[in-house]
């Protein structure tokens, strides 16, 4: 029983309040509508004292470039970064969600979190819903063990690879890996090896695009180049194509002037963390 | 073990190509891979071999009828039902300026190709520096808005201060998200300033809360289209609020004109650190 004073506690996970009404509106004759796709290149290596990420940044929604910019290779812990492909919206909140717990797990040990942790972690959190979360990601780290790199499909199966690609360029950036990687590449090479790789999704795989992201983990620390390498520099618009003050014609106007009238500053006195329980 | 090779590359061809087209894609490469498999099988004597290499001919061709395929896959669009996303119609914009942003919206509600009232509110206030804007169903417009207001209101009481526009963008995004199996039809448009720093924000979304935060403008609505192409040629970083004003309301009125279930009348809020003007524009009534 809901009341004032006892809100019902809403349940966790998903909701599925709407799917009802949602099939009887595509029964109706109404299409689903598409939700955003990356659409991507994304690729992976280990190289001589670390792993390297890397991806394209464009979103499309159909055959629309949603977002010339978006991020693709997500942040999950200081020592760990995962690239996404699939439906933009999966990758994004997977990974937000994954990075939390393993934040958790990290606070709970003290220890710096393995990368097999959060590949387990991933795996199984895909593999309960089936396939139906959209996100094929690929996770790369650096931990005791030295460079890890992980693919993982959105069913939930994993591998541990030494190089790999995903998305819907997968296949261009793969012939760049399958010719040139070799192991134990020296950093610079690496990096341009990946980045060719991605380039070669930016230039044959129409849902990937635009500029060419790189994220350097090692021991030492994580070098994150956003962008890294712009593929196609856009032309310099010639003219402007400014209208005249006074162009559109108003109807009505009116102004909401937003006024401070008081501005209190309460500072809070630092208090001991409460550790009795 | 080539037998989940083949089954890897069925994954891979799923993600972006259109559900007629993957079968064919699909079966030429995994046949491809087969014949491979069969030949260093008998090569070797010795079963499956461990991994199957494809040259990259066969990568490339594969790729570039991917790519035919997909650019045939638009024509196919053009007669599709129509999304419920276009039930009711609508066009949206949000611009960013110099220390101002903007956001304009049409005003038709509509069923499908009938007109029902050309007042219709899309753009709502949620702070004084801060807007949305909810094009799609209008059913859900109202709800998400409402819903929206109350985890807001409840934000405000418990931190007891002003939401940053991100941080609400993340609401609107998990609000969203939750019901990723059974969607509001809703792709929200965000615009306001920083209640510090007063800087411009604005953001976009899928109807999943897929986050897109733009610097320059970002579009919403049934004619998207129109909106980007507006956009992309009127557009200029740093502009000024009145030229803001009349950049964003030609680009929202010259887009809509092309498109049948938006436009009759439009709004226009330009948000500055110390007012917020709204203005009616004239557009064409039909």
């Amino acid at each position: 029983m809901t009341s004032l004073l006892a809100p019902e506690i809403p349940s966790p996970g998903f909701s599925f309040d709407l799917c009802q009404r949602n099939s009887a509106l595509i029964k109706k004759g109404f299409a689903a509508p598409k939700a955003v796709k990356t659409g991507t290149t994304i690729a992976g290596v280990v190289y001589k004292d670390g792993v390297i990420l890397g991806g394209d940044t464009r979103a499309t929604e159909d055959t629309i470039v949603a977002d010339k910019y978006s991020l693709k290779i997500h942040y999950l812990a200081p020592n760990m970064y995962c690239c996404g492909a699939g439906t933009a919206a999966d990758t994004e909140m997977t990974t937000e969600m994954i990075a939390s717990q393993l934040e958790l797990h990290r606070l709970n040990t003290g220890r710096i979190v393995p990368v097999c942790t959060a590949n387990t972690l991933i795996k199984q959190m895909l593999f309960r819903y089936q396939g139906h979360i959209g996100a094929a990601l690929i996770l790369g780290g650096f931990d005791l063990d030295g460079p890890q790199l992980y693919c993982i499909y959105p069913h939930g199966s994993t591998e541990k690879l030494k190089y790999t690609t995903m998305g819907s360029g997968s296949l261009a950036a793969m012939a760049v890996f399958e010719s040139r990687w070799r192991p134990d590449l020296p950093e610079e090479e690496a990096k341009q090896l990946v980045a060719d790789a991605i380039r070669a999704g930016v230039f044959n795989d129409l849902a990937s695009g635009s500029n060419v992201d790189l994220c350097v983990i090692r021991k030492t620390g994580v070098d994150y180049l956003r962008p890294y390498d712009t593929a196609c520099v856009k032309g310099e618009r010639q003219i402007s194509y400014r209208y005249k003050p006074g162009t559109t014609a108003v109807l009505t106007k009116t102004v909401q002037p937003i006024i401070v009238e008081e501005e209190t500053v309460r500072t809070i006195q630092h208090e001991a963390m409460d550790t009795s329980a | 073990m080539a037998h989940s090779f083949v089954a890897k590359y069925r994954l891979r061809a799923k993600s972006d190509v259109p559900e007629i087209f993957q079968r064919r894609n699909r079966d030429e490469l995994s046949a491809c891979i087969r014949h491979r498999a069969d030949t260093a099988a008998q090569l070797t004597g010795s079963g499956w071999p461990a991994r199957v290499r494809i040259t990259n001919q066969e990568i490339a061709d594969s790729c570039s009828r991917l790519r035919f395929e997909s650019s045939s896959a638009i024509l196919d669009r053009m007669y599709d039902p129509q999304s419920i996303l276009a039930y009711n119609g609508g066009a949206v914009i949000a611009m960013k300026g110099k220390n101002c942003v903007a956001i304009a919206a049409d005003r038709r509600f509509g069923i499908q190709a009938q007109t029902i009232m050309c007042d219709f509110q899309k753009i709502f206030e949620m702070e004084p520096h801060l807007f949305i804007s909810l094009p799609g169903l209008a059913t859900d417009t109202q709800t998400v808005m409402e819903r929206l207001r109350f985890r807001l209101n409840l934000y405000e009481l418990k931190e007891n201060r002003k939401i940053h526009p991100k941080t609400f963008t993340a609401m609107v995004s998990n609000l969203l998200y939750e019901k990723r199996f059974g969607p509001y039809f809703v792709e929200p448009i965000i615009a306001g300033l920083d209640p510090v720093t007063f800087e411009p924000f604005i953001c976009n979304m899928d109807l999943i809360g897929s986050r897109n935060m733009a610097e320059d403008f970002v579009v919403g609505g049934t004619c998207t289209e129109q909106l980007y192409g507006m956009c992309e040629s009127l557009y200029e970083p740093d502009l000024e609020p009145n030229e803001l004003f009349e950049t964003i309301s030609q680009a929202l009125v010259n887009a809509f004109d092309r498109d049948a279930i938006s436009g009759w009348g439009a709004v226009v809020y330009i948000i500055e650190k110390d007012k917020v003007t709204k203005r009616t524009i004239k557009t064409r009534m039909d």
